[in-house]
């Protein structure tokens, strides 16, 4: 897909980890184009991924609360990653927790290269991944508001506009709603409040024309690809204001709702409401209506190649893949052409329960590339063994 | 702790930004005091708690019995800044760049605290506008927050009949510092919101 060069790519380079699930300590190494995790279920595999993505996104992708990741009663875990830029090499040390010993709040503390303390907002960007995982498929099949998210989170680590704007969007849309639970019906407040909420909605309305656009491309030609050219989605974006990206049309559609939203008592417009549907370009069916389990798990699939195809060009910087026990459940001939995708990026960092019918894989990669390979095991206290 | 610490420190305590430990530091120094020292610091709190008192007209701290040094005729009267509390005139004053007169509303546009219009003191801000044909220019200088911000499109909309000029106060990157240490938002803010030169 990226014909242009110029690109640089990221490269995690070695993490270790404290009290961190069920690791009380881990240290490994990961200079290589393929880290293979194996391991049987539970054993621990994932918990190594999910500590990478964490300073991506600094969120578990497993939607685990920070409490939940700090191993059993300890006061605290830490991630500590070292990886490559094209600038040369950082090391981020993510802590949650307080002291052992004290009672001070649980708290989160970043700190830079081992000096610099950093805040969360000034983490979101810098090491970059892309999770693939079986829970995926959920983006695609869910409610809006499940997309919503997901496409919130890629362009706020992008744009940091884009997390302030959304932020206080939200806050001028609490005011609103609580004017119209309020019974309150004042025009000039409700013109004061729509003109913040308009200057901010416009603004994310704008962003996400933008990034559809940019996005929505190799969304399709990946399912092509995937699916060996027999699938074919569009993902379309369905702002609710339509023309909303002008302050001015934004505006006049929040006071034109208001006779509506007076009765209902809720915001009935707005960005919060926005949609970002994947349909059959030729009727228009919603995927989640119409598509097969085998074809949910494809567009999931393009979605988060498209996530990497989108932050490649747009950072010029090709990001990390992060991908959890998804191979094992693609099929023969989805699996092939997943594994062609993975020839051509950067590096990947692959969990799977074992290697049996990854041979292919493995045999393809090989010589081009360079692999790290551990396998996990024990029975309290799980242990990293390295086989390449 | 004895009673009358006790009631002490529950009572400085109850003060804005005072924490117990404090405020048990606090009596403590203020039992160690000579009499005549406590007396001073009870007088001085006493008397700024009795001769003072809000401005009618721009709500700014004055003394009682003096008039208000904001309002006075040596001040620039063609320009009003709007504030949301008395003590943020004070950081202005101490710019020593303006020179103009103040109105203080009192607080900012709040569904979700119950503040509405009424609640601030904005129909004396009309009626001053109205009775005052000198002002040519309001300058909105509520906080860069979501109430502070929709404050200032109520103002905006308040007097879009007059010829007016409204303006709202910058923000950006603060003077001095460095980019390269800059917060995201602040310096995505400051670049759409830059001037030029």
């Amino acid at each position: 897909m990226f014909a242009e060069t110029g690109l640089t790519a990221l490269r995690a380079l070695a993490v270790k980890l404290t009290n961190f699930r069920c690791y009380p300590s881990l240290e490994i190494s990961m200079d290589s184009d393929l880290v293979l995790i194996t391991g049987h279920n539970g054993a621990g595999k994932t918990s190594i991924l999910e500590a990478v993505s964490v300073i991506s996104s600094l969120k578990s992708f497993r939607g685990a609360k920070d409490q939940t990741m700090v191993q059993w009663s300890q006061d605290f875990y830490s991630i500590q990653l070292r990886y490559r830029i094209s600038a040369g090499e950082e090391e981020v040390r993510l802590a949650y927790g307080k002291n052992p010993g004290t009672s001070g709040p649980m708290q989160r503390k970043i700190t830079l290269n081992r000096e610099q303390v950093i805040k969360s907002a000034d983490l979101l960007g810098r090491f970059r991944s892309v999770v693939f995982s079986p829970d995926d498929i959920s983006i695609v099949d869910s409610a809006p508001g499940v997309r919503r998210k997901f496409f919130d989170l890629i362009l706020s680590t992008m744009y940091p506009a884009y997390f302030s704007a959304l932020r206080h969007y939200q806050k001028s849309l609490d005011m609103r709603s609580s004017l119209l639970k309020s019974g309150e019906k004042r025009a000039d407040v409700f013109d004061a409040i729509e003109s913040e909420m308009a200057i901010h909605g416009a603004s994310l309305q704008a962003y996400r024309l933008e990034f559809a656009k940019k996005y929505s491309q190799p969304f399709g030609e990946y399912i092509e690809q995937i699916s060996g050219g027999k699938d074919s989605w569009t993902l379309v974006y369905r702002p609710s204001v339509e023309g909303g990206e002008q302050t001015e049309i934004f505006r006049a559609a929040m006071q034109s709702r208001r006779g509506k939203d007076f009765v209902v008592k809720q915001n009935t417009a707005g960005v919060q409401r926005d949609l970002w549907k994947i349909e059959n370009p030729q009727s228009g069916q919603d995927l989640s209506d119409i598509a097969s389990q085998g074809q949910k798990r494809t567009a999931a699939l393009s979605l988060k190649m498209s996530q990497y195809a989108y932050y490649t060009r747009v950072t010029r910087q090709i990001p990390v893949l992060l991908i959890d026990d998804v191979l094992n459940e693609l099929d023969l001939s989805r699996r092939k052409q997943f594994i062609q995708f993975l020839h051509k990026t950067g590096q990947a960092i692959v969990t799977t329960t074992d290697v049996t019918g990854m041979e292919d894989f493995l045999e393809e990669r090989a010589g081009r590339t360079s692999i790290t390979h551990y396998e996990i095991s024990g029975d309290n206290i799980p242990v990293a063994r390295r086989l390449l | 702790m004895s009673q009358p610490l006790e009631r002490a420190t529950e009572t400085i305590s109850s003060l804005p930004g005072i924490g117990r430990k404090s405020a048990q530091r606090i009596a403590f120094f203020l039992l160690k005091q000579s009499p005549k020292s406590f007396g001073d610091i009870m007088e001085s709190l006493r008397t700024f708690y009795e001769e003072s008192e809000y401005c009618s007209v721009c709500g700014a701290l004055k003394a009682r019995e003096e008039p208000c040094r904001f309002c006075s005729p040596g001040r620039n009267s063609t320009v009003l800044c709007v504030v949301e509390s008395p003590s943020d005139i004070f950081a202005f004053e101490a710019s020593g760049e303006y020179g103009g007169l103040y109105h203080v509303l009192g607080g900012v546009l709040s569904p979700l605290d119950g503040v509405g219009p009424t609640d601030l003191r904005l129909q004396e801000l009309k009626q001053r506008i109205d009775d005052n044909a000198g002002i040519e220019e309001i300058i909105v200088a509520t906080n860069p927050s979501v109430e502070g911000n929709a404050t200032s499109h109520y103002i905006k909309k308040m007097f879009d009949a007059n010829s007016l000029r409204i303006t709202r106060i910058a923000a950006g990157l603060p003077l001095g510092s460095q980019i390269e240490y800059a917060d995201q938002q602040m310096l995505a803010h400051s670049l759409r919101l830059r001037t030029e030169i």
